[in-house]
């Protein structure tokens, strides 16, 4: 059946959120449990958190995006440094984006924390590109030349996604404080290498590759450098004698964004 | 590239300072394996989405459907059954057709194989959920392996029909209706928490070594050679019936075979020692998962990602 979300109003959500604030994961079904559009649905969680005096952590399933969604509340969520609304300083991590006061036992949201780790970005990044080929290739035969002209639009469409996704995944500079970086000077290479502070408070040397396609860097008004960028980092902080982040401070950069 | 991070990096500074007094400490503690099974419990309501999902992705553009599973179950049944019963002339306990008793045998070894095969792959199937939303990891396993229900239930529709076949045919009726049977579902629950067990293990590693999928992949058919399923127990003596029995699947399947044939070898010290390495496994792995199995799967903490860094510069 075809909705017409665009023009109507999706009915307001109706579910028990605060039945469901207590901390665990629950996952609810459009159609089932609600039938709003999703968007509206993690909206107005947002919202009830808040008139709780909570946060809410939501993931839209990937497999379908328009009926399943995923919501965890949390006692409040939190910067880096920053200490559990009960004053407590011992935060255990019990997640990537969660953290549990060691005083009051609240669980915490971790507000900016970690993009995911990168070998998985480049697997699913050549998986990708392996099936559009594959795709590519066994449609190629079969098709008339009508077909053909559908088959490349829906190629650009699919490419125009793809590297939207490229962008999206792209392990941002903007994770990082007080970043301060060079151009790399060697020929055909669109990289810059400096020195920043990760999300942890940890001095981290960094390099930063634009990401390209077609020969050109993708731009992304959303990045700091104007361009998507993956940024590899260095641990630098498990070298504290080999490394003196001072005196890196006071050298000549050509970017610092703090 | 010409420039590494060394060369940008200049001389050596003094030890740091300790982290000033009342600044916020992020610290990792990991679970015990009773908290773990704790959590777990509290958030058993996951397991069912986790399993639906599972499920249902099994026969995304599956035009058969569930419909698949009692083919597979025939042909992977019927066909050795014939080759061993009816061509290699494999012995049986005192009267079971060999189909029945083969039958009987593949529920349980089955199970164990499917489970195997189902949650190696089950932190990678849910790779994306596990790193957005925060629960207790060991139900990813479980929910790999809960899919299989309906797949055991279909087995159970077998060996009814295959009862009722020979009870047609020959006016016998190969099974004993009595209390223990109830020993059947203990038997293949205790199968689904060894392969549990080792799940614990293998799904997490699978994420960075996909090796590990074919080592189960080759391990499985030896084990199964070992396992009492083509041939009865009673045909082991002395010191090949020990060393069978050393393996912890004989002791399940043997229990099973007895629960539902009421014909098995079933020793009490070899169900103590089955019992024995199933919970030192599940445990273990539970042990495992909290501590090693977070950071493989990467949903732990950004310092642990960090220890793989020093190699992934560009
Ligand atoms: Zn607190």
């Amino acid at each position: 059946m075809a909705r017409f979300s665009s023009s109507a109003p999706s009915p307001p959500p109706t579910v028990d959120w605060r039945r469901l604030a207590d901390g665990r994961p629950r996952r609810l079904k459009r159609g089932r449990h609600f039938d709003a559009e999703v968007s509206d649905l993690v909206e107005d969680a947002h919202r009830v958190a808040r008139e709780l005096g909570l946060a809410v952590r939501t993931y839209a399933d990937k497999r379908d995006p328009d009926k399943y969604v995923w919501f965890q509340f949390a006692r409040a969520e939190i910067g880096r440094g920053e200490p559990c609304p009960c004053g407590g300083t011992r935060l255990r991590r019990v997640h990537l984006h969660f953290l549990a006061c060691d005083d009051c036992g609240a669980r915490l949201i971790l507000r900016d924390s970690a993009a995911p780790p990168r070998e998985q970005q480049v697997e699913e990044t050549l998986l990708e590109e392996a099936l559009l080929a594959e795709e590519a290739a066994a449609f190629e035969e079969a098709l008339t030349e009508e077909a053909r002209a559908n088959e490349r639009r829906d190629h650009e469409r699919r490419e125009a996604r793809r590297i939207a996704r490229k962008v999206a995944r792209s392990a941002s500079l903007s994770t990082y404080r007080d970043v301060h970086l060079s151009k790399q000077e060697v020929a055909g290479l669109d990289a810059y290498v400096g020195f920043g502070v990760d999300p942890i408070g940890r001095d981290v040397l960094l390099v930063v590759s634009v990401l390209h396609e077609n020969g050109a860097p993708i731009p992304d008004p959303a990045s700091p450098l104007g361009y998507a960028h993956r940024v590899e980092r260095w641990p630098v902080w498990r070298f504290p004698d080999a490394v003196d982040t001072a005196a890196l401070r006071s050298r000549d950069w050509e970017i610092h964004l703090p | 590239m010409s420039s590494t991070p060394e060369t940008i990096a200049p001389p050596v500074r003094p030890t740091p300072a300790a982290p000033p007094a009342g600044a916020v400490q992020i610290i990792t503690r990991r679970q015990t394996v009773a908290e773990s099974l704790v959590e777990a419990w509290r958030c058993r309501h996951v397991l069912w989405a986790l399993t639906t999902t599972s499920f249902t992705g099994m026969f995304d553009q599956v035009l058969l459907g569930p419909f698949w599973i009692p083919i597979t179950i025939a042909v992977q049944t019927l066909g050795p059954a014939l080759i061993f019963g009816a061509v290699l002339d494999a012995p049986t306990p005192s009267g079971i057709p060999y189909l029945l008793f083969f039958l009987v045998g593949m529920t349980v070894w089955s199970t164990f194989r499917r489970s195997l095969k189902f949650t190696i792959r089950s932190f990678h199937q849910f790779r994306r959920l596990t790193r957005e939303v925060s629960f207790p990891l060991l139900l990813v396993p479980l929910a790999a392996i809960a899919q299989l229900a309906l797949e055991i239930f279909i087995h159970f529709v077998f060996i009814a029909g295959v009862v009722w076949y020979f009870f047609y045919t020959d006016g016998v009726v190969h099974v004993t209706l009595g209390p223990q049977l109830l020993l059947a579902p203990v038997a293949l629950l205790w199968a689904l928490t060894l392969a549990a067990g080792i799940a614990f293990f293998t799904a997490p590693v699978f994420m960075r070594a996909r090796d590990i999928r074919i080592i189960v992949r080759l391990a499985l058919p030896f084990w199964m050679f070992v396992t009492p399923i083509i041939y009865p127990l009673s045909h082991l003596q002395g010191g090949a019936r020990t060393a069978a029995q050393v393996n912890p699947m004989t002791a399940i399947t043997e229990l099973f075979k007895f629960a539902v044939l009421d014909r098995a070898v079933v020793e009490p010290v070899a169900l103590v020692w089955s019992g024995f390495v199933t919970a030192a496994v599940f445990l273990s792995g539970i042990w495992f998962l909290s501590t090693v199995g977070t950071r493989l799967v990467g949903v732990q903490s950004l310092a642990d990602e960090d220890e793989d860094d020093g190699s992934v510069l560009v």
